[in-house]
Formats: C-alpha cells, structure tokens, sequence
C-alpha cells in the first residue's frame, strides 16, 4: 500500500465564519476526466479515531484514480468549531451539506457522491433519503440504523473501557452514569435525536443510488427483517465478512484493503 | 473571538497542524503550547483532548499548535528518510510559529509516547522553554511495590475485580488483560533514572521548566504523591521541575470529568509560567 503523503492534502477551514469547519481536500489525480467528487462522512465520537487511517488511505486511493476528495468533521466534532454538547442530527446534517457545497466549489463538479461510515453512514443516508437527487451515490458503510441499539452500545462501552482502564474514584463514577461516547457527551436533544433513528427513516431512500456495505455482520442482519420493497433490501449490498475496520483494541488501527478496493473499483466504473 | 488556522508546514511541507490563536482584544502571551501525537493518535489527542485543550489555552490568551508528526494522523514522510524525526518535527513547528510570528518562547505538551519525544525535544532545542510530560519515564521507589499491593488488597474495585475475573474464569469468559491482545506492548521503553536527571538538570539549568503529569494508570511503577521527589531527591531539584500526580485519572484521561481536570491544572500551570 502506497503510504499517503501530506502534499496530497490541503486541510481547510470552511463554512461559516463564526462556526467553522475542518475538511482535508484531496486533490484529484490529474488526466482522469471524472465527474464527481466524494464526500466522506465520518463516524462519531470515539469511532473516528480507529476509522482514521482507514479513510485516509481510502480518500488518497479514490484522489489517484482522480477523484476530488472531501474529508471533514462535523460541527461540534474533530478540528471543527463548538463543542460536543453541540453536536446534534440538524447540526451533522447541515455540516454534511456543507462539505457538499464546498467540493463542488472546489473541485467543479456538480455530482457529488458520499460516503459515511457508523453515523457518518447515517447522516449521508438520511440526507439521501430527505433529498433524493443531493448525491449521485450515497455509500452506507455499516451505518447506525437503531438509535437505540445504537445508544445502549455507547453506553456499554464507556462503561467497560472505563472499568478497565480507569482507577476507580468519585471522580469517574458520575461520568461513568451519563451518556458519553467515550469522553464526549452527548446532549438530551441529541440522544433523543439518536432514540429516533430507524429504519424506517431510509425507506425513501433512491435504492439504485445506494450502496449498503457491511463489515460489522450486523447491517445486512438487521436489512434482512425489513419488508422486501424496503430501499435498504433493494440498494447494492456489500458484504464483507472478513475486512473488519474497528479493532479489538482502542489504540489498534485496521484497513480493510478489500473493502476499499471494491469502493475504488466501483467509483472507477460508475461515478 | 478564537480562531483557528490549518497549516501545512515542515522542512518537506509535509506536515499537518492546527493553529490556535487567542480573540484579537487579548493581549497574546509570548509563549506557544506546540501539542505532541500522543503515540499514533492524531494531533486531535486522546478523545478531543488537544483540541479542547488548545482552545482552553486561546480563551488564556496562550496560542497553540497542535499538529502531526512525519507518518501520523495528517501528515505525510519526509521523501528523505534520514531526515524523519520528531525533534526535527517539532524544530519546523517552531520556525514556523516564529515565522509567523506567533510566540518566541514554546511549551511542548506529551502524553505517553509524546512526553518522550517531547523531553527529546526540550533537550535538543534550547528554543523550548518549558515541558508537560504526562506519563512520560516513570521510576519507583522502594516503596512502590509495597504500597501498590497494599493499595490493592484494600480496594474494594480490586476486590470485586478479583471476583470478576474468578466467575468468568468459572464460566470459561476470557478476561480482557489476559487476552492474548491484551498482551502487546505499546511502551515506549525508558531510559536509566541518571540519565533522565541529568536530562532534567541540563534543562533546569538552561531555564526550561518541567511539568509532570502523572496518572493512575501506572500504579506498580508509581503511586504515591512524593514519588518523584524522593527518588530524585540526591539530585537537588528546584520549583522548575514539578509533579503533579492525578490518581484516579487513566492515560488518556478517558472521560470529560478527566479531561475537565486535565484542561484545568495545564491552564493554571501555563499562566503561573508563562512571561507576558
């Protein structure tokens, strides 16, 4: 694997000036001719540190085979303005449509093809599904499609990384009773929002303009209950059983290499 | 208002980084925190950390940089591979920030793997005047293990972990620490306690002051608050060299009532050092 260099990358401040956003804009490959540029929406929380690396490689394959690349955080998140109390499913969304616009300025391209991994799977899918034409193709890789499934998961891994690393006081015990995605906290508005996210939320999702792509063993499961005219069972659906992305460990670092060249493949056919 | 710049700077502008700079109608302090990696954790740091630290410090009126080392997060290898290091790393980030004119004195700021190359850096680069080196080469005592076993018979966690563990073990679970995974070493080594003296003596004689953090999360190799005090004592060191050891905090200060604490004491220290 080519080890990505930081020339490649033109990391950026956009959006509003009083609130703004950090993006990595990949340049494209020259010679290539393509007509879409990509936006990579990442996971939340404690997730984006894992899927790092991952989407690094991923946004420096798809800029040589000439794609413009997006790479950004939400509002509230990463290197962008506010703090975690901030963060909520309007304000990704609106972060999401964001980074939209700012490809397009960028790279010129009118079509604009997403890619979201966990939440940033969910936030591209809910945009896709409010806003049938916004993307070309919208990419859910794993996303969050129960909220509260979702939820409890927070809530059992802050608790179990918690009692294993951290030495028991006082001081832990009250963070250990909130919800917190490890770290950030996440607001009573924003853990309603999240409470709400079914799957019934994509049902007007445009199937022939969706990827579903499962690495976890847990999406297609859950698709699989769905009625069979659900745009989530009709959509291309990847799996990957064997190329996880999240390790064991929290401090570990995974790239599924086939995943990524099936995504690089692809967007070298149809985007 | 804060604001904030993305750079791209370097001897091969192969590095990425985060400017952090106080609202206008502050007078800026002269003194620049430079944020380390801490291990391969991009320069937003463990859980946000630096990023809320860097706009802890602006809202002070101390600038930052938070940035990523040749090959981590962000930033790209130098094509000349002699030259990848991160004290040559952290010497680009501060021609930068003087080139920019930003501050003329810089504070390194390590967790882990960062204290290390931080305290490298310090002794490479008289440019540095002072060091937060949290977790960074811990030494203990002849006290240590004693009062580690005692502490541990007494706790109460200790004791239900114990009980834990004894029913998974009943139950066939595998416990976590005794994983094979578990097992990797993601140390960075250390160096002999002379050695980190002497170290620590040449940058207090050359002005730069020394902040150790120190967490919990080692308690074997140290957990008492005296510790560094009475293993150094011999070596006579004055106010510039401090410890400040936080029991119940973990190695990445995992949660935000940690990192609260965390945000706080760096604060205090900065201002209390810092030459406006």
């Amino acid at each position: 694997m080519n080890q990505p260099l930081a020339r490649d990358v033109d990391p950026q401040f956009f959006g509003s000036q009083h609130a703004p956003l950090f993006g990595l804009y990949h340049d494209p490959a020259p010679g290539h001719g393509r007509r879409s540029g990509v936006v990579i929406c990442p996971p939340l929380g404690e997730e984006i540190f894992p899927a790092h690396r991952m989407l690094r490689v991923l946004a420096t394959q798809l800029a040589r085979a000439g794609f413009p690349v997006l790479r950004f955080d939400y509002l509230g998140c990463g290197n962008s303005w506010a703090d975690d109390l901030d963060v909520t499913v309007p304000s990704c969304l609106d972060s999401l449509s964001r980074a939209v616009g700012k490809v397009r300025e960028q790279s010129g391209c009118e079509r604009v093809v997403v890619i979201g991994l966990r939440f940033g799977g969910t936030i591209a899918g809910m945009a896709a599904a409010s806003s049938p034409g916004l993307f070309h193709e919208c990419v859910m890789w794993d996303p969050v499609l129960d909220g509260n499934a979702y939820l409890r998961e927070l809530q059992v891994e802050l608790r179990e990384t918690v009692e294993q690393h951290v030495p028991v006081t006082s001081s832990c015990d009250a963070a250990v009773s909130r919800i917190e995605a490890i770290g950030q906290r996440v607001s009573v508005a924003f853990e309603s929002q999240l409470a709400g996210i079914s799957a019934d939320r994509f049902a007007s999702l445009p199937a022939d303009r969706t990827v579903l792509v499962d690495t976890s063993g847990n999406t297609l499961t859950q698709t699989a209950a769905l009625s069979a005219g659900h745009a989530l069972r009709q959509c291309v659906q990847l799996a990957f059983p064997d190329a996880p992305w999240k390790p064991v460990r929290a401090s570990g670092a995974l790239v599924p290499a086939p995943v990524l060249r099936k995504l690089t493949s692809r967007a070298e056919q149809q985007w | 208002m804060v604001t904030e710049k993305a750079l791209r700077f370097g001897r091969e502008s192969h590095l990425v980084g985060v400017l952090t700079k106080p609202d206008k109608a502050v007078t800026p302090s002269r003194t620049a925190v430079i944020f380390l990696n801490a291990g391969l954790i991009s320069h937003l740091g463990p859980h946000r950390l630096h990023v809320r630290l860097a706009r802890h410090l602006a809202g002070l009126g101390i600038p930052s940089l938070r940035f990523d080392f040749s090959g981590v997060g962000e930033s790209g290898n130098p094509t000349e591979q002699a030259t990848a290091s991160q004290v040559l790393d952290v010497g680009d980030a501060i021609d930068r920030l003087l080139a920019d004119s930003v501050a003329q004195k810089f504070v390194l700021f390590g967790i882990c793997a960062g204290a290390v190359n931080g305290y490298n850096a310090a002794l490479a680069d008289a440019r540095v005047s002072g060091i937060f080196l949290c977790d960074g080469y811990l030494y203990p005592t002849w006290k240590t293990k004693p009062l580690f076993y005692l502490k541990k018979i007494t706790s109460m966690a200790s004791v239900a972990g114990f009980a834990r563990r004894a029913f998974g073990a009943l139950v066939g679970k595998k416990d976590a620490a005794g994983s094979k995974d578990a097992a990797l070493d993601y140390s960075t080594g250390t160096i002999p306690a002379d050695d980190y003296a002497k170290g620590l003596g040449s940058l207090e004689r050359r002005g730069t002051w020394v902040a150790q953090v120190i967490t919990g999360s080692y308690p074997y190799l140290y957990c008492y608050q005296d510790q560094f005090d009475e293993r150094f004592r011999s070596y006579g060191f004055g106010k510039q060299i401090t410890t400040d050891y936080l029991p119940g905090a973990d190695h990445t200060f995992m949660t935000r009532a940690l990192q609260d604490q965390v945000t706080e004491l760096v604060g205090q220290k900065m201002l209390a050092a810092i030459d406006r």
